[in-house]
């Protein structure tokens, strides 16, 4: 089924927070199940509502879920938990 | 004067009672679904939210039109907002009417409501929900027997959303949905009581409110373990 924008969301920010709050470009594509156009679309939206940064480590860039962004999973788990017990 | 007293008269305000629970369960689950709709910006939640504030809005209708039946109101010179409705209905048997009939209307408009949501026909059925309001209407006006008829309408929509809460609750196996599934079959069975209820009335009204309860007491037990998982 195909997944709606806020899934995508949250799955590209699950994808940091799992990996302790960063991760690679490339990673995150692979683990969002994106392709480079359309992550840089969803990039470009969440940076622009605070949910994600920019960071740099070593010298490499990567992505990091902000303080904004992990709410915003725990409010999407919220809404699975709503629409899965009452069948919506 | 029409006597819109269906229960004991030891029941009386006992089943107000009953009824403040299923509209504070309505409400809660109303607002819950519409901080959703805010957050993920789905229509869905959004309609299903009017349809519980639809559900709330009836019992009220309902509180009210019994309060002001049990306690003779009309006849009293202060109670808060029924002072208001005193002087304009004074002397009104319509006042009585209007009363039920807004609790029935808003009843099933805000089953249709979750059944349209629950089947994802939302957007396709605006004439759906225009000609079904006109029926509603066309129901209660003309209709000798508008009780029996609005009962199993109503237990006709609960049936239906049981059979799509049943349905989840097989694909997700987890204790929430079952006790929505419960709640709506719960729901189903108080609206068959009902029609015996208002044409007998006494312990089979009293039945129908103890049952009814029990089901949105069910469903306010699978809405408060959702909030508690996400704690």
């Amino acid at each position: 089924m195909r997944r709606t924008r806020i899934e995508i969301i949250n799955d590209m920010l699950m994808a940091m927070v799992r990996l302790g709050g960063k991760i690679k470009p490339t990673h995150l594509m692979y683990k969002s199940n994106l392709s480079h156009a359309l992550m840089k679309e969803y990039i470009d939206e969440l940076m622009d509502k605070d949910l994600m940064k920019e960071s740099y480590e070593k010298g490499k860039k990567m992505f990091e879920v902000t303080q904004k962004g992990r709410e915003f999973t725990l409010q999407y788990k919220k809404m699975r938990e709503f629409q899965d017990a009452f069948g919506l | 004067m029409v006597n819109f007293v269906f229960s004991p008269s030891w029941f009386y305000g006992i089943d107000v009672m009953f009824e403040g629970v299923t509209l504070l369960v309505s409400l809660a689950i109303a607002l819950y679904a519409y901080r959703i709709y805010k957050f993920s910006e789905v229509k869905r939640y959004y309609w299903y939210g009017i349809s519980f504030l639809m559900l709330a809005g009836a019992f009220a209708a309902k509180i009210f039109t019994n309060i002001t039946s049990y306690y003779n109101i009309l006849e009293r010179n202060s109670f808060g907002l029924a002072d208001i409705a005193y002087q304009a209905a004074q002397g009104s048997d319509l006042f009585f009417m209007y009363g039920y009939a807004a609790y029935r209307l808003l009843t099933l408009l805000a089953f249709l409501g979750i059944y349209l949501v629950m089947s994802n026909k939302v957007k396709t059925s605006r004439s759906a929900v225009f000609l079904f309001t006109y029926f509603a209407f066309a129901m209660m006006y003309f209709s000798k027997k508008v009780a029996f008829a609005f009962h199993l309408t109503t237990a006709l929509f609960l049936f239906f959303i049981f059979m799509f809460t049943f349905r989840n609750c097989y694909r997700k196996t987890t204790l929430k949905a079952a006790c929505v599934t419960t709640a709506f079959f719960i729901l189903m069975i108080s609206q068959l009581l009902f029609i015996p209820g208002f044409y007998v009335g006494g312990t089979a009204y009293v039945a129908a409110e103890v049952v009814q309860l029990v089901g949105y007491v069910s469903m306010l037990f699978a809405f408060v373990m959702v909030r508690r998982a996400t704690k």
